[in-house]
This record gives C-alpha cells, structure tokens and sequence, in this order.
C-alpha cells in the first residue's frame, strides 16, 4: 500500500491535520488529526509502498513495544488512514 | 475606470463602460476610493479576453448557484470560471492567469466578457467578482468567511453555518435584544490576519440582505451555529474549530494545494488569536444573550 501523494501533513495553530478535500463542490472535506506517533509513521512511510509489517517495524523499534501491542496499533493506524481514504492499495 | 478598496486592497475594474456599470449597482460605489497612490492588488479588465488555454483542464468542476449555475476549469497557469443565469439566457466567463505581475504593475490582471451594458446580471457579476477577490488576495492572509457578521461596542461577531442554520436569524435577534449593535454584513465579509490583531471588514458581497458597510472592527468571535431545543455555548478545541472554519472559505479554491497552503496558514493564524465556539440553540432572544455573554463579558 501507499500513502495517496496529494495529501500532506499541515500545521494549523499548533496541530498536525491532514485536509482531505472532497471531490465536488459540496463539504466533503474531512480533517484528520495526527499525533506525534502518527506523524512519524506518516513521514517514514510517505512517497513509498509499505506493509503493514513496516508500520509494526517502526513502532518495535522506535517506540519499543512489543510485537503484539506493534501490529494492534499497526492495524489500528492503517484503518484510521484507509476510512479517511488517504491510502491506496 | 473604477478604483474599489475592499478590506484595503485597491481593485481596479478597466474598460469602456465600467464606471456606469459599478453606478448602477448598490452594492460597488460604497466601496469607491480616490487613492491612487499604488498599483492596484487587482485588476479586472472588462475586454472579452477569456480565451482558454488550448490544452485539457487539469480540472473541472461543475456547481450551482441559487440563480444559475458555474463551470470552473483549472489550468495548470490560470483559471477559467465560466457563469450562466438561471435560464441560461446569459453568461460570461472570468480568466484569471497565475503568477504576479511585474513591480509597479497590478500584482493579478484578470480578464472577463462580462457586458458591462447588463447590470441586470449583478449577482453574476458578485460571484464572479467574489471568486476574482478570493484568489487575488488569497496570499495577503485575507479570507471572505460565509458568514453573518454583527458589530458590538466596536468589536466583530461572526456567526458561521451551513445555509439555513439560522446565521441571520440569529444575528437579528441581536439587533433586537442587545444594546449597541449593527449588522456589519449578512454573507460574506471579510478577514484579514495580517494586522496587529485580526479584523473583520465589510464587503460589497451580502447575499440577500442589502448591507454593504465599508468599515473594519477587530475580530471578537467566531460562533459556529447549530439548531437544537435549548441553548448552550462551548469553546471549540483547535481541530474543531479549523473543521468549522474551512467549509466557510470559499470551496473552489480549496481545490488546488498551493491555494489550500494559503488558506490554511490565514486560519492557521486566526485560531491562535480568536477563540471559536459552538452555539447550539433557539430562535429566540435567550440565544443571543447566551452568545453575547460568552463572547462579551
């Protein structure tokens, strides 16, 4: 999978927030809030295709939890991405 | 020629026919200036130069209008924003190239057909003018925010919503029930974050309430409304207010990334300066106490 290229990581006063807008001209846009986990999963795995194994990867080793806790928020990070359809498979 | 100061940037409107045109309407001669000391951050020539760009659009979008209807095409080097009345007996296009003009010169020319003979198609003209405004100064940290805006012991109170949600009704009920007050605009007017402190201006653009002010007050509140049986007020957080925030800026120029970066950075610095809240309420006169209270006192 791969993370959509259009879209980008903004600060707006303080906060990291991904802006998806819609396609049409009606409010479709959704804003998505990042922590600094998320940001850091977001940057290491930006313009590149990844696994799911990568995202456990990255938080074992920069975070140091466990494989189970890794692929339960491995998992969880990658749904949040893909109901904001901000990732292609 | 017509020279127009919105918010404090001089627009300049060319061509034959143009002075009668801005005199026949209601809304533009409030906004006449006789500066002329600096080139203007926009020119809009009426000269029928509305050619396109022989390649396919990156883009196109297709939107109604209450009257009407809009095609906007995005070229990699310019817009074309093409608008036609309800029966589609009239239309006229609006071609606004990107990049800046040389010092010296307006920093944006944009080109329209628009028959300056047709007064009657006004509300065209305002959209078009509206959307010509927004990308001129979309990088002076200046956003027209939908939105009904009242005036309060000389301070500003936006009041945003989805239409029908009641932004004027709300705003009426001030005028009614609150001591010093005014209604700066009803629709769309107009914000500028590059100040000491955040200002609200009026604007020519005040959807069906004739209320063309041409005056700035400091920014107070923005109050983001929501119908519900009683009344209450909260602070938004950051993020919740940014998602409040955004649909009310002008949606076509959220479209392309650089535009959108520019947008953001002016909410960016409004939500560190100007404290956001939901009001879920009533028509009636409890509500705007609630709202003044909160934001006032």
């Amino acid at each position: 999978m791969r993370i959509k290229s259009e879209y980008k990581i903004r600060k707006i006063a303080g906060e990291n927030v991904i802006v998806a807008v819609g396609a049409t001209n009606v409010n479709t846009t959704s804003i998505i809030s990042f922590n600094a986990t998320s940001v850091e999963l977001w940057n290491a795995l930006s313009e590149r295709d990844f696994t799911v194994a990568d995202v456990v990867a990255i938080i074992k080793n920069d975070y140091g939890q466990s494989e189970e806790i890794a692929t339960r928020d491995a998992a969880a990070w990658i749904e949040k991405l893909r109901e904001a359809k901000l990732i292609e498979e | 020629m017509v020279r127009l100061s919105i918010a404090d940037h001089i627009i300049e409107w060319q061509g034959e026919g143009v002075r009668e045109l801005a005199d026949q309407t209601p809304n533009y001669p409030r906004f006449y200036t006789a500066d002329s000391s600096e080139p203007p951050r926009m020119r809009l020539c009426f000269d029928g130069k509305v050619t396109p760009p022989a390649t396919d659009p990156l883009r196109t979008l297709d939107y109604d209008l209450a009257e009407g209807r809009c095609t906007l095409r995005y070229y990699e080097e310019c817009y074309l924003l093409t608008l036609w009345s309800g029966n589609e007996s009239f239309s006229a296009s609006l071609l606004c190239p990107l990049g800046e003009g040389a010092t010296g010169e307006p920093l944006h020319t944009y080109h329209t057909d628009f028959p300056t003979s047709a007064p009657e198609w006004r509300y065209l003209l305002d959209h078009l003018m509206v959307f010509a405004y927004s990308l001129a100064t979309i990088g002076a940290r200046t956003l027209i925010i939908h939105s009904s805006t009242i005036v309060h012991a000389e301070r500003g109170a936006m009041f945003l919503g989805e239409s029908g949600t009641g932004k004027s009704t709300h705003t009426r009920l001030w005028l009614k029930h609150i001591e010093d007050c005014h209604l700066l605009n009803d629709d769309g007017p107009i914000i500028r974050t590059d100040r000491s402190s955040p200002l609200v201006y009026g604007s020519p653009w005040s959807g069906k309430t004739h209320c063309y002010n041409n005056q700035s007050v400091e920014l107070a509140a923005m109050v983001r409304l929501r119908q519900a049986p009683y009344n209450r007020i909260t602070r938004q957080s950051t993020i919740t207010a940014f998602g409040a925030l955004l649909p009310s800026c002008l949606p076509t120029l959220q479209k392309r990334e650089r535009d959108l970066d520019e947008i953001c950075t002016t909410l960016s610095e409004l939500l560190s300066k100007v404290p956001i809240y939901l009001l879920e309420c009533l028509p009636d006169e409890a509500a705007a106490h609630t709202s003044h209270d909160a934001i006032f006192q």
